[in-house]
């Protein structure tokens, strides 16, 4: 039993999670605020941010066609971010085990 | 020291009332204080067109709403306000004891109206006025299903199985410890799964289960569409029967396991004792080459737990290869498949590797109990009923034959190193019970150290170890005992 897969048909989930990774410089709050402004939640980790927020989101603020693509997908950092952020991914979803 | 029967609360009221209002009986006397014998025909109870007229205007001039209506009274319905206008009293809460679902004693909430001229019975109130033609007022009272949907029993299949809570305490030396009465009472659990469905199972058992967080917005807290995090979670307490439970559905309405991170990183700022996870990736092994950034930033999150004293558990995998089992300091359950004869083999449903990625590592660290390919038909476990699991393990497939339940009867057998992860929480919350305070690492020492070794059998395929004496890659230390980790763990 693995339960339905997201990964058949390209992102169409209702909710997304990316893992946004700190540049060298580390914590940043224009990122945050870059974020919030576009809609998105973002809970705080050790060495970077979980992203989270609707495909159109994502779509709109990153650029990218999702239903086009697979997990993990490498988002392009938008310029504003690149002084603070090293990577944004989008990782596969997880599987249930049973 | 004994309850008491029924106490006033001053909890809140709720925003809607029911009730139920007698109309003047024609035949003089009123329903409401007749003798039983008086009670042969109801004839004499029924109302007058004309009372009935006058008891609607009354009822509606008070801001209340007739549902329903028969010769006798009508049913109504309203805000608090509505019917203490309606009888001058005062709506208070009451808690009465009673015997609710599953036969389970419990208080349950009641509405009464009070006031001088009231009389003393809970939730029956007269009119202010006798012009309304109305004899009393009857607040519902809270009902209960008597027979229960789902089953709390599991249905009998021909198929081996184990069943919980029983079985699988047997078999993983959990009894052993409850008889020695330690049982996990004190010990959070979080698990992040699919969501929980409040099976009549886990009620009938008394299990302490708090409120489903859902972290996938629109998705509820009360259902569980796969039935996956339902079934799995009856293994925490089989083994540890007083843990409490805080379940995170992480699924979306769909079921799909979406929010998972989202899960874990809001389960990890409750600061449970155990946070037990029966999912992760899957990627190729033996990989490409070092971990990608963002599973470098999601290992470090994990890490973080652990170094926060959060015992974390993640099941090894059913055949995939994912950084989650490996992260150091984090519990990776495996696999071992108890036969009909209590002989011990590892299973081939069940992930089991050397860390390519960390020194040190290797999963699984320790075992449950988990069925055989093609799909590991194994457990006997509460699901939501006609959810996915439900109807899945009922017909066949792979190769296999159906598990012998129904698609919609609450039940199915299924098990996996989804199944491993929930058991080994059971058995860190018993030790945890016994020894608060323990760090992860000796908890991890304890069940290490104690084990069943496992020597016969192999990993899932896909990495295909052989069991031997001693640790190795397919079972780790072996099955978990958690009578002999406990009497461990005393010793620290």
């Amino acid at each position: 039993m693995s339960g339905p897969s997201p990964d058949t048909r390209g992102i169409d989930w209702p909710y997304l999670e990316a893992i946004l990774e700190w540049g060298e410089g580390g914590v940043d709050p224009v990122v945050e605020r870059w974020l919030a402004e576009r809609g998105f939640t973002f809970l705080p980790m050790r060495a970077g941010l979980l992203v989270t927020g609707s495909t159109a989101a994502f779509e709109a603020a990153f650029g990218v066609d999702l239903e086009q693509v697979k997990p993990p997908v490498e988002l392009e950092v938008p310029e504003a971010l690149r002084a603070a952020v090293a990577s944004v991914t989008i990782p596969p979803a997880r599987e249930i085990h049973g | 020291m004994s309850m008491p029967e029924e106490f006033e609360s001053g909890g809140p009221l709720p925003e809607l009332l029911l009730g139920y209002v007698s109309v003047r009986s024609q035949g003089g006397i009123s329903a409401l204080e007749a003798e039983p014998r008086a009670l042969a025909s109801a004839e004499p109870f029924q109302a007058s067109s004309d009372d009935h007229e006058e008891a609607r205007g009354a009822l509606e001039s008070v801001g209340l709403e007739v549902v329903g209506e028969s010769r006798l009274g009508k049913t109504v319905a309203g805000p608090p306000g509505a019917f203490e206008e309606l009888t001058g009293g005062k709506c208070v809460t009451r808690e009465v004891l009673l015997h609710a679902e599953a036969g389970r004693e419990r208080y349950v909430t009641h509405v009464d109206i009070v006031g001088p001229s009231q009389p003393d019975a809970l939730g029956l109130a007269m009119a202010a006025s006798e012009a309304a033609q109305i004899e009393g007022v009857l607040l519902e009272r809270p009902r209960f299903l008597q027979a229960l949907f789902p089953a709390p029993i599991p249905p009998s299949v021909s198929k081996f199985h184990l069943r919980v809570p029983d079985d699988v305490a047997l078999l993983l030396g959990a009894t052993a410890a409850h008889r020695q009465g330690y049982e996990g009472a004190g010990v959070t659990v979080a698990m992040v799964d699919s969501g929980q469905y409040a099976h009549p199972f886990f009620l009938a058992h008394g299990y302490d289960v708090k409120p489903a967080v859902s972290v996938v917005p629109g998705a509820s807290p009360t259902r569980d569409p796969v039935g996956h995090g339902t079934g799995e979670s009856a293994n925490i307490f089989a083994v540890a029967p007083a843990a409490t439970l805080h379940p995170y559905r992480a699924s979306d309405s769909r079921g799909r396991l979406v929010g998972a991170i989202t899960g874990f990183l809001r389960a990890k700022a409750e600061g449970p004792q155990v946070l037990t996870n029966s999912w992760g990736g899957d990627g190729p092994y033996p990989p490409a080459g070092p971990l990608d950034p963002w599973e470098r930033v999601w290992a470090l999150e994990i890490r973080d737990a652990v170094e926060q004293g959060i015992v974390v558990v993640f099941s090894a995998g059913n055949g995939s290869f994912a950084v989650e089992p490996q992260v150091p300091g984090v519990l990776a359950a495996g696999g071992v498949y108890a036969t009909a004869g209590l002989d011990l083999r590892a299973s081939d449903y069940a992930s089991g590797y050397d860390s390519p990625w960390f020194e040190d590592v290797t999963v699984p660290t320790v075992c449950g109990l988990v069925g055989l390919r093609p799909r590991a038909q194994y457990l006997m476990l509460p699901v939501p009923p006609g959810s996915e699991i439900d109807v899945g393990e009922s017909v066949a497939d792979a190769g296999d034959s159906p598990d012998g339940t129904t698609g919609n009867d609450g039940w199915a057998l299924f098990s996996g190193t989804s199944a491993a992860a929930p058991q080994l929480a059971g058995a860190v919350a018993l030790i945890l019970g016994a020894r608060p305070g323990l760090t992860p690492a000796q908890v991890r020492q304890a069940l290490v150290e104690t084990a069943v070794d496992v020597r016969t059998g192999r990993c899932h395929p896909r990495f295909n170890f052989r069991a031997q004496s001693g640790p190795d890659f397919a079972t780790g230390s072996g099955l978990v005992s958690a009578a002999a980790a406990v009497e461990r763990a005393l010793t620290f």
